[in-house]
């Protein structure tokens, strides 16, 4: 049913036309949603950057995934304007890095925390709609697709356990554009 | 615009089922598990049933069970056969000959007949003439069937287990079930080493010969005794050629060597030496235990005196002390401690009748001790220069010593001085 709405709101906002953007400058923005996988859960990220050449932004963001096991995303953003007005669609390609972060209850083998954590990829791609609400800043909605994932590692006698995590999911997200 | 706002609709509607109903949205948690994973190597039954015949003098290259028959040395090369030499001059000992026996481990002698296992078989070969060897008789099956860990055995399709191949793998696993069986596919062949066995004693008459210390087959009054940890497997050979399996017998502790007197045997095991009556054939009747914490256990006997020796160490998995111990074994349901004897990391051991007692201490060398008083056991001479794992006494001055490194022999008629007449190399081994 969430979906529903989520894809009735993107459709209402692909109708909306307003003006051109600026050429370049500083931007930045935050979002929250959720991704809808296997699981249902919170995600959030926020960026700051350098827009140009009208249609280019590009910049460097951190990011938080409460999956059932907590990560911290830190990423490259490039996001691409279709249009060059003010309210339009655009691109999305994130890529970089993950961080485990789990709480206490989510640590593999007996909730004992890992002898070693390994940052793991962060790859991040989709389609967003900004909603122009003047001065240059906007809301904006997205659909993305996200992959990551991490490990960590569990010293015994020498010897280790490994737990890998991967996650694929679908993120939709609503921020606000500055 | 409209028509190209349809296409992102049309284009997103589609891509995001496809994607929900799909694996890619799949999130996991995978636990990886290194491991190793032992596949078992076998050799077909008719292959090893072929393969037991003379085949020339080769090198010896590991120390194993050592037997001494008349003027013959018997040394077993464990796992491939028995190399035989020539020992009529002590100071010039010959390799003459080598015995193709696959998978043996341990050996015998009565009446020039050898006893040998071949896996799951007891052989018989004729020794009258040790250069020409021939296998004379066969006991198919006299062994219990080895059962490794998680069922693999040897079959009658596939043969008998001669080994593993190892290899690496990594184990995957769901982080949500509980308490993953990894070892449902982990095979340790560390513990998987067949070990079917012999010893003989040191009393017996010429005809039978002796046997080290570490001996698994014993011959007792027309019997063969083979121990394999809590089995002991037993064969009447009455007629030297044609031994006969009679019972597999259940011991009451762990046995590892097997010393057979009177009638009696001597079993040293991990956690103490039993004592067995063997006077029915039928059956050994347990008559008692000396125990002690844990250790590697050879025992020898001489007129109600039992010589145990006991070793700590990582193959013994024990940190038991390194001692000497002295028992009173006239009664055999009582045996009891008189003294012990610190020493530095003993394994075998041989008593001559004059009271020299040897202790072969590994790389810290031949202990010879004077041994007359059982109360006050003193260190003559300790050698260094060799490593020895097992001994038998050739008559009083003459000890055969195997070690890490070779088979020596040494004139100990004066203990301060012993005196070596000589040495046939092996390839190194570790001990």
């Amino acid at each position: 049913m969430r979906l529903r709405y989520i894809l009735l709101f993107l459709a209402l906002a692909a109708g909306h036309e307003s003006i051109a953007q600026t050429k370049h400058g500083v931007y930045g923005f935050a979002e929250g949603g959720v991704s809808v996988g296997e699981n249902t859960n919170f995600i959030a990220r926020a960026a700051v950057g350098y827009r140009f050449a009208y249609q280019w932004q590009v910049g460097l963001g951190a990011g938080l995934n409460a999956a059932f096991a907590r990560h911290v995303p830190l990423f490259t953003t490039v996001r691409y304007d279709l249009t060059k007005k003010k309210s339009t669609f655009f691109l999305i390609a994130d890529g970089g890095v993950t961080m485990p972060w789990l709480m206490d209850d989510q640590w593999p083998d007996g909730n004992s925390k890992a002898n070693k954590q390994h940052w793991g990829k962060y790859l991040q791609g989709g389609l967003g709609y900004r909603l122009n609400t003047g001065d240059g800043a906007a809301f904006t909605f997205a659909a993305t697709y996200m992959h990551s994932g991490f490990k960590l590692e569990y010293l015994y006698y020498g010897s280790s356990n490994d737990y890998k995590y991967v996650f694929n999911q679908l993120g939709f997200t609503v921020g606000f554009f500055f | 615009m409209n028509h190209t706002l349809h296409c992102f609709r049309t284009i997103f509607g589609v891509a995001l089922f496809a994607l929900i109903q799909s694996s890619c949205l799949k999130q996991s948690c995978e636990k990886l598990v290194p491991a190793k994973l032992y596949r078992p190597v076998y050799l077909p039954l008719a292959e090893i049933r072929s393969a037991v015949k003379e085949t020339g003098p080769q090198p010896i290259s590991q120390n194993g069970k050592i037997y001494l028959y008349g003027n013959y040395i018997f040394i077993n090369e464990v796992g491939k056969g028995i190399h035989v030499i020539d020992n009529a001059d002590p100071k010039n000992p010959n390799v003459v000959s080598f015995i193709n026996v696959p998978g043996n481990t341990d050996l015998a002698m009565k009446n020039n007949t050898l006893y040998a296992d071949s896996y799951i078989d007891l052989v018989a070969i004729d020794i009258t003439n040790p250069r020409q060897a021939r296998e004379v008789h066969r006991v198919n099956n006299a062994f219990p069937r080895v059962v490794y860990t998680f069922n693999f055995a040897q079959s009658d399709s596939l043969g008998v287990i001669t080994g593993f191949t190892e290899k690496d793998t990594v184990y995957h696993y769901n982080c949500n079930s509980s308490n993953p069986q990894i070892l449902d596919r982990y095979f340790d062949s560390y513990s998987n080493s067949l070990s079917i066995a012999n010893s003989s004693s040191q009393q017996a008459p010429q005809a039978i010969g002796k046997a080290g210390s570490m001996a698994t087959f014993g011959l007792l009054n027309n019997h063969l005794y083979s121990i394999a940890g809590f089995t002991a497997t037993t064969f009447n050979v009455t007629q030297s050629a044609r031994p006969q399996r009679e019972k597999k017998l259940d011991l009451r502790a762990f046995a590892e060597t097997i010393f057979p007197y009177k009638h009696y045997l001597y079993m040293g095991g991990p956690t103490g030496m039993a004592i067995y009556d063997a006077i029915n054939t039928d059956t050994l009747q347990f008559k008692g235990i000396y125990q002690h914490i844990k250790g590697c256990d050879p025992v020898i006997v001489e007129n109600d005196l039992a010589y145990v020796t006991l070793r700590s160490g990582a193959i013994c998995n024990t940190n038991t002390e390194n001692v000497l111990d002295v028992l009173d074994v006239a009664d055999p349901t009582n045996p009891k401690l008189m003294k012990s004897y610190g020493m530095s990391g003993p394994y075998g051991l041989g008593l001559a009748t004059d009271k020299k007692l040897v202790v072969c201490e590994g790389v810290n060398g031949m202990r010879l001790l004077d041994a007359k008083d059982p109360l006050n056991i003193s260190t003559i001479q300790l050698v260094t220069s060799v490593a020895p794992t097992d001994v038998i006494h050739e008559g009083n001055d003459i000890v055969l010593l195997v070690g890490n490194d070779g088979l020596y022999q040494f004139d100990i008629k004066d203990m301060r001085h012993p005196n070596l007449l000589s040495k046939i190399n092996f390839s190194p081994k570790s001990l």
